[in-house]
């Protein structure tokens, strides 16, 4: 389908405060739909005013920008490559994902506004809720954007942990064998995918999400 | 995945949600009603408490900054792991437990015997000869270097300990004082040095429960089978807080490790279940066999070290032999062989443990605990060829003695001689190693690009090899104490140049692992097997003060048939009164009743133990069965349970 809106984003917060799938103003459901209108809530303003009380977010995107931009810092957009110069997210195997799901680039080049740095910097801050967190975990996880985590995408995960090179990826059998034991634990449907609500639900339970799923400036 | 039926679903998702809702509401009214009813007095204890923790806070991170290589440390945890880091925290834990076993030797037996002997702050010393004892025994002459020698012997007897060093306060021979007097104040050394040897015994083993208690803590918890590890490793195994590359190197093989090995364990669990009977009696009797192979090997071993000791004892108490470096060799044989055993039976259990079909984990543990065997086994060998060599009595006078006096009139100084030598011999072969043999190997595989050599490549950083090498090392240093009071401290500057040593081959001459080491599982596995070296300390050094009757000749239990015989002679001199107190506690009518309450309160902990994992079991089903149970998981209940959370998270945090 189409790739993700502001709507969407805009989804998550909704989602976690009132416990209901959101409706935009176009009086559609926010979670499926290519909604056409910007909704007016976007989580980076609720935290917004956290988060810039600590310069340090303002300084770091400025520093990514030519001199000459830098005094419209705030409406300046940073292309991909700078952005994947952060030591934050040189290292990542989701640099790119990262990338693509927090970017609201119309043009599909991933790159970001100081809008979508500080929307990224607050879902990774520690006071981002843990449902916050999963969910754009889930995001970043859906290599094909489809809206569950099938077999593919769980492949492609496995291999974005194990890192780069042939001689560190698991082989066929092993592979077929971790995916096979992941869905075992985590599929409550048995359709043979994870969507959002399963993930959720599985990340809940594991202690280590909400430390390791962070970044900190 | 227990299907129940709907109603009791519901109900049991209700008295969920219900207690949830209960105890949230029940914890605020509590704390409410401690904000309300909080007299003057308990808020100056609640504000002065939480001052109290802030100054502590700040103690304990300048004290942080006083800690020895904490740079060093910090640095190699970032570049290697943790793994590594966990054996460089072992060495210093090493330095520093040699260092305070120093102190104490030194400052209770060390110091009164100097003080007294150069006679300083008006002192002096009693040397009481020894009574009922036949004069023959008392004979000592320390064969001194006397007159005119070449130079190299007394670098013969430095790496020996023989010669002018056996004189001095390094060996026990030097204590030979019975009674020091200061001022008007006696100090009755044989006691102190006897009760020394206890404390330091004591110290170590008290220091090291002290620290294995928390890793055995988290090992306890971490080998509970996780419900959901798979998951956990995949979704939540990333730290995207790393950001140097070397570090996410390090992750990403430690992951891939981490899956590979659980996948290779459930495919070893599910292979072993699917056993037949006929394979299961191959492999049994196939483990029966490769164990009395590895019987064999360690009987070897022992065999050898014991013709070694016994050849070397015989030729270099032959004087005649007085060739420099013939004869430094026979003094270090024992060394040399014990090192050959250490280095080749691994290598054998390593090979063999393949044939035995294990799971990977426990093939590492037993390997492991049979590599530790060997070493340490090797030194009661030794001291064991030493013990029979010295009380073996052919004459009547020899008898008489008790020990062998002709050749060792002063054995406890000649045992401390063979610790000295061992602990000198290990330094020399670790530095040889990383010199000789890391360094070129290291230029070999950067300047040569020929296929074998590439294919050695550079060596891994093995930590078990290396923890074994310096518990092999400490328990040596235990043992030889007693016999050599100031070992600890040759341990230390030993263990000091040994962490340097070792920094700068990690750093120049090895290779990533390709295995990456768990720390928590490391710091334990650690701590056990240096409690393995203190409790095997324990039984040569029991046998020496308790059995073994002392030397007349030296040392300060001259006038005591067996070293431990000071105690009993001590205590008579006390009051009646705590005399019987005394005999009464080691009595039976005390150790009997003593034993049973011990064992009560053992089988009380057994049960409140398991009782609690039972409590934990439950939990978990009941976690199961919430989770997988399709009606549980609604999404409404799940989204208000959440909401629930999250609400408690805010409030309470």
């Amino acid at each position: 389908g189409d790739p993700p809106g502001p709507a969407l984003r805009t989804a998550g917060r909704e989602l976690w405060e009132t416990g209901r799938p959101p409706r935009c103003s176009a009086g559609q459901s926010c979670l499926h739909c290519p909604c056409p209108e910007g909704c007016l809530l976007r989580p980076s303003r609720h935290r917004a005013s956290l988060v810039l009380a600590s310069s340090s977010a303002y300084k770091r995107f400025s520093e990514l920008l030519p001199k000459e931009e830098r005094e419209n810092a705030c409406s300046a957009r940073v292309p991909k490559s700078q952005i994947l110069t952060l030591p934050e997210l040189r290292a990542n195997p989701f640099q790119h994902r990262i990338c693509w799901v927090f970017s609201t680039s119309d043009d599909r080049d991933d790159s970001m506004s100081f809008e979508d740095f500080l929307d990224m910097l607050s879902v990774f801050s520690d006071s981002a809720t843990s449902d916050i967190k999963s969910y754009y975990a889930f995001r970043i996880f859906d290599f094909d954007d489809d809206g569950t985590l099938d077999r593919k995408d769980l492949e492609k995960l496995v291999n974005c942990l194990t890192g780069q090179g042939e001689e560190s990826r698991l082989s066929n059998t092993e592979m077929e064998q971790l995916i096979r034991n992941i869905l075992e634990e985590s599929d409550i449907d048995k359709d043979g995918t994870i969507n959002l609500a399963e993930f959720q639900h599985i990340v809940s339970r594991s202690p280590d999400f909400a430390s390791s799923f962070k970044i900190v400036l | 995945m227990i299907l129940r039926s709907v109603s009791i679903l519901q109900k049991k998702e209700y008295s969920i949600l219900n207690r949830c809702i209960y105890n949230i509401k029940r914890r605020k009214d509590c704390q409410q009603a401690d904000i309300k009813y909080l007299s003057g007095w308990k808020q100056w204890k609640r504000t002065s408490s939480k001052s109290l923790k802030k100054v502590l806070n700040e103690v304990k991170e300048l004290l942080s900054y006083l800690e020895l290589w904490r740079h060093d440390i910090h640095s190699i945890e970032g570049k290697f792991g943790t793994g590594i880091q966990s054996y460089f925290s072992f060495l210093r834990f090493l330095v520093l437990l040699n260092f305070i076993i120093f102190i104490l030797m030194f400052s209770v037996i060390t110091l009164p015997s100097i003080i007294s002997k150069y006679g300083i702050f008006n002192s002096s010393f009693a040397k009481i000869p020894p009574k009922n004892i036949e004069p023959h025994c008392t004979v000592y002459k320390p064969s001194g270097n006397k007159g005119l020698v070449y130079f190299y012997t007394y670098l013969k007897d430095l790496f020996s300990g023989t010669g002018f060093l056996k004189e001095t306060s390094l060996f026990y021979g030097y204590y030979t004082i019975d009674t020091a007097w200061l001022s008007n104040l006696s100090y009755n050394l044989p006691l102190a040095y006897l009760l020394a040897t206890f404390a330091y015994l004591g110290l170590s083993l008290l220091w090291i429960i002290k620290r294995s208690v928390e890793g055995f803590k988290q090992n306890l918890v971490r080998d509970e089978d996780q419900f959901q590890s798979y998951c956990n490793k995949v979704f939540a195994g990333w730290d995207f807080c790393i950001t140097d590359p070397n570090a996410a190197r390090l992750k990403h093989r430690s992951l891939q490790y981490e899956l590979q090995t659980d996948l290779e364990e459930e495919r070893l669990k599910q292979k072993i279940a699917d056993r037949t009977m006929k394979e299961k009696l191959r492999i049994y009797s196939l483990r029966i066999l490769i164990n009395i192979i590895v019987f064999a090997v360690l009987s070897g071993c022992f065999y050898s070290i014991y013709r070694a000791t016994v050849f070397s004892q015989e030729n270099s108490n032959d004087i005649s032999n007085t060739n420099f470096q013939v004869n430094l060799l026979l003094q270090y044989l024992p060394s040399m062989v014990i090192t050959l055993a250490n280095f080749i039976a691994p290598q054998i259990f390593s090979f063999l443990i393949r044939f035995e079909d294990y799971s990977p984990a426990f093939e590492i543990r037993l390997t492991l605990m049979r590599c530790v065997f060997v070493r340490l086994a090797n030194i009661g060998v030794l001291l064991f060829s030493l013990w029979s060599q010295i009380s073996y009595c052919a004459t009547d006078e020899c008898k008489a003695c008790g020990y062998n006096y002709e050749l060792y009139p002063c054995w406890e100084s000649a045992v401390g001689q063979e610790m000295y030598k061992l602990m000198i011999f290990d330094f020399i072969i670790i530095l040889a190693v990383t010199l000789f043999v890391d360094f070129p190997r290291k230029l070999l595989v950067a300047h040569c690009s020929c296929k074998p050599v590439q294919w050695c490549g550079l060596q891994e950083f093995g930590i078990p090899d290396n923890v074994l090498e310096i518990v092999y090392g400490q328990t040596i240093c235990w043992i030889g104490t007693f016999f050599s009071p100031l070992l600890p401290a040759i341990a230390t500057i030993k263990y000091f140049i040994i962490f340097y040593i070792k920094k700068i081959s990690l750093i120049h001459t090895c290779k990533p692992a390709a295995r990456p080491v768990r720390a928590s599982s490391s710091n334990f596995f650690f701590l056990v097997v240096l409690l393995i070296g203190l409790v095997l300390a324990f039984i040569p050094l029991g046998i020496s003060i308790a059995h073994i009757p002392s030397s007349k000749a030296c040392g300060p239990f001259r006038s005591f048939n067996t070293s431990w015989a000071v105690v009993p002679d001590t205590i008579l001199g006390f009051p009646t009164g705590l005399q019987q107190v005394l005999h009464g506690i080691a009595s039976e009518a005390f150790a009997v009743p003593f034993f049973m309450v011990t064992c009560l309160i053992m089988f009380y902990i057994i049960a409140l133990a398991g009782a609690h994992k039972r409590v934990v079991e439950q939990l978990r089903e009941q976690l199961v069965m919430v989770r997988f149970d399709p009606l549980v998981c609604t999404p409404k209940v799940f989204i208000v349970v959440s909401v629930i959370r999250h609400a408690e998270e805010q409030q309470f945090l």
